[in-house]
């Protein structure tokens, strides 16, 4: 596609947007697809400071994307075809620039911190598992470890299908501990169904909620 | 690069903030599988309140179990709250696959579930459709099954704000499509309506403020027109108003269609009131109703509806 097609079909998504009342369906689809082409076409956005900044740079840049598309949809009305193009509008390099500097402020003291977007790769990579036994045990742990003692007998004691072995404490150790599928969990209680063992679990779960978040303050 | 994408899409920026929020969740998990599944549930449902919150959907994320470690632990699970509609799900989806996972814990209370696919560099994620209703007992579906953004716009946007009628009734201020009787309706059902309700009310004197409103509606199944009036009147004494609402064929026609059923509802959507047409020329209802009161007109036929969602 070239530039002037680009400017055509976004003219006419602009277009459609403004032809639809605020807050209609109408309006957020038409605005669904204008995004979808501008985002598709960010390489075209300008960049201000580019050079500078390095690594951060892309990191502030998505946060100026965020506000590009926020600023879009709130000012829409204002854009006046007979002006000129969308992306001269909604793209000038004054607007851009602001976006950036606000961005910059945002972003950079959290940055500096160290923080960065972890990648699918980082996440499969990063050996969370703990093995440093000096660290304080996480929440989920403690929440395990609850459960397995259940100090007043409630967890092993609330079962579904007048069947003593479906009951909380086993089901939850099973999916939270032992991370089994609620297939196998299935299978090793008898073939309970799934819907009739997962609602149990949520409704019993709901009501031990604030015994966990009790034991979890202590 | 081509244009026209086949389904309405969505992409929202991943930005540091996205990131922040997933590592704080995530650092509450010892089990690596367990920890990812939380850093990228939070992502998912990040992304699906960007783009509602763009739109003006309200949402509460503080109310999403979503965002609560304790539930995070329990389930696998990436809700979200839109006020005053329910939680949808927000499932991710990974970078290449073409399967979304339904978890069991997600089953219930649910008002749809949103698919949202990742880059593999999590910097960007993508809305890619929408289901209100998972087949039973199926953890896994095919994105195939999923029906457009479009369809969760129209799910969204379904139910409409309530009708002020105090608006209508002493600011003389109506919705848009609530036009004057005579609009709509033949000389005969003017004349039919006015008879209906004056033999109604006591005297004519007593009467401090009317208002009366119709509207087109439309069932797509008859195809018929029909016009769907409601009347206010507030007598001198007292606060309570007294509601008409009627339906009338339109056009030439002097019946309405057979099997249309109108219906009062309350708050909470039960019939209080219901009709069934046969070989109708006009339904009519009549109720009073207090200041702040809610209820709801509902015109079916078979599973096609209009709902009307009104204040007095």
């Amino acid at each position: 596609m070239n530039a002037k097609e680009l400017d055509q079909i976004l003219k006419k998504l602009a277009l459609e947007v403004q032809r639809h009342p605020p807050l209609s369906k109408g309006r957020k689809q038409a605005f669904t697809k204008l995004w979808n082409v501008i985002f598709q076409n960010s390489y075209k956005l300008c960049r201000p400071y580019k050079g500078q900044f390095q690594n951060s740079y892309e990191e502030i840049y998505a946060q100026v994307l965020q506000k590009l598309c926020l600023y879009i949809w709130e000012n829409i009305d204002k854009y006046d075809t007979s002006k000129g193009e969308f992306l001269q509008w909604c793209n000038n390099f004054l607007l851009m620039r602001r976006f950036f500097l606000e961005a910059c402020q945002e972003i950079m003291p959290e940055y500096n911190r160290g923080l960065k977007r972890l990648s699918l790769d980082d996440l499969s990579k990063s050996d969370t598992n703990k093995v440093n036994s000096q660290l304080p045990p996480t929440l989920s742990e403690q929440v395990i470890q609850y459960i397995e003692e259940d100090p007043e007998g409630i967890f092993r004691s609330t079962y579904t299908s007048n069947n003593p072995a479906a009951n909380f404490q086993t089901i939850a150790l099973k999916l939270v501990k032992e991370r089994c599928s609620w297939n196998t969990i299935s299978a090793d209680l008898g073939g309970l169904k799934i819907s009739t063992l997962s609602s149990f679990y949520q409704r019993t779960l709901t009501k031990f909620a604030p015994k966990f978040r009790q034991y979890l303050s202590e | 690069m081509r244009f026209t994408p086949e389904k309405l899409t969505f992409t929202v920026p991943l930005t540091l903030k996205a990131h922040q929020l997933a590592q704080k969740f995530y650092q509450h998990q010892s089990h690596q599988e367990k920890a990812k599944q939380v850093y990228l549930n939070t992502l998912a449902v990040y992304a699906a309140n960007f783009y509602l919150g763009c739109l003006g959907i309200e949402t509460d994320l503080k109310a999403s179990d979503s965002q609560n470690t304790l539930m995070q632990t329990f389930g696998n699970i990436a809700d979200l709250e839109i006020k005053g509609k329910g939680k949808i799900e927000c499932r991710y989806v990974l970078p290449d696959s073409k399967i979304v996972e339904i978890p069991a814990e997600t089953w219930s209370d649910r008002i749809g579930y949103v698919a949202i696919q990742f880059d593999r560099e999590l910097t960007e994620a993508k809305l890619l459709g929408f289901l209100p209703k998972v087949p039973e007992e199926v953890e896994e579906l095919s994105l195939e099954n999923f029906q457009s953004l479009e369809d969760m716009l129209e799910y969204l946007q379904e139910e409409k704000q309530a009708l002020n009628l105090s608006t209508w009734l002493y600011e003389n201020v109506f919705a848009p499509g609530w036009q004057s009787l005579e609009t709509l309706l033949q000389p005969q059902q003017l004349d039919l309506a006015f008879r209906m309700r004056t033999s109604k009310i006591i005297a004519s004197n007593t009467v401090k403020e009317s208002v009366e409103r119709c509207k087109l509606i439309c069932l797509e199944k008859t195809g018929e027109e029909m016009a769907l009036c409601v009347a206010m009147q507030q007598s001198v004494e007292g606060e309570e108003i007294k509601i008409w609402v009627e339906l009338y064929p339109r056009g030439e026609k002097n019946y309405l269609p057979v099997g249309i059923k109108l219906m009062i509802l309350d708050e909470e959507g039960t019939a209080v009131m219901l009709a069934e047409t046969r070989n109708n020329k006009s339904i009519q209802f009549d109720f009073t109703g207090e200041p702040g009161e809610h209820f709801m007109v509902k015109v079916a036929c078979d599973d096609i509806s209009i709902t009307e969602h009104f204040i007095v």
